[in-house]
């Protein structure tokens, strides 16, 4: 039963299906992922202090220019506790895509985060299809690759 | 009757104890979204960046430790 329990998977799916539900309250609302049917969401897990984050928003910034008219949506998702870590992140490093706020780390939870930063790749019909941890310059050709490849399904 | 009480009790005391060590720790360890409070500098050993480098030193070369708090060497002062 221990293994069992220390095997469960990550439980982000709405009942059975594969598909991802989920809210992320914003500064200005909530976005649920629900309503992103059709589009590819990558949703990256980011926080103020973490450097590798702070490397990945130009180039996250870089595939929504390239690949938003086929259909990708970007929400980055911070797990700062204090909201003003985040805001003066933003500020020195801009994101132009969307931004979503999780401080108590129900959605870092529920991903169960191994590493900042964790981005994950959800299908046109809103199935989890891909995922990586951690951001490295020297793997920027893959992750661009898993996020073509979304797009191309 | 007494003695298979006795039995029952003690074999539960056992699974509770073994279920207790087994998972014990088992929720142990820093979430990597939490890593911005040990970042704090309430959380450093020490206040004094430049002190504990000069410590860590002797503690890694001159003082015949392993390493100091790290692992890094033998103690032996060559390195």
């Amino acid at each position: 039963m221990l293994l069992a329990l220390s095997v469960m998977p990550v439980a982000i799916f709405a009942d059975d299906t594969e598909k991802v539900d989920i809210e992320i309250p914003t500064l200005d609302g909530v976005i649920n992922t629900a309503d992103l049917r059709g589009q590819v969401v990558y949703i990256d897990f980011w926080a103020s202090w973490c450097v590798p984050c702070r490397k990945s928003f130009p180039w996250l910034n870089t595939m929504l220019e390239k690949y938003e008219d086929q259909g990708l949506t970007i929400i980055g998702i911070n797990v700062d506790k204090d909201a003003a870590f985040a805001a003066e992140f933003l500020k020195e490093t801009p994101a132009m895509f969307l931004i979503g706020y999780d401080p108590k780390a129900t959605l870092a939870e529920l991903f169960e985060l191994p590493a900042m930063p964790s981005a994950f790749i959800v299908s046109r019909d809103g199935e989890l299809i891909d995922a990586h941890y951690g951001f490295k310059t020297s793997a920027t050709d893959q992750y661009e690759a898993s996020i073509v490849k979304a797009l191309g399904e | 009757m007494i003695n298979q009480y006795r039995f029952l009790s003690g074999r539960l005391c056992l699974v509770c104890l073994v279920t207790a060590v087994l998972t014990g720790c088992s929720g142990l360890g820093v979430k990597p979204w939490d890593r911005d409070l040990l970042a704090q500098p309430e959380m450093q050993i020490g206040s004094d960046g430049l002190r504990i480098a000069v410590d860590e030193h002797i503690y890694f070369s001159k003082e015949a430790t392993s390493g100091g708090r790290g692992f890094g060497g033998g103690g032996c002062g060559c390195n």
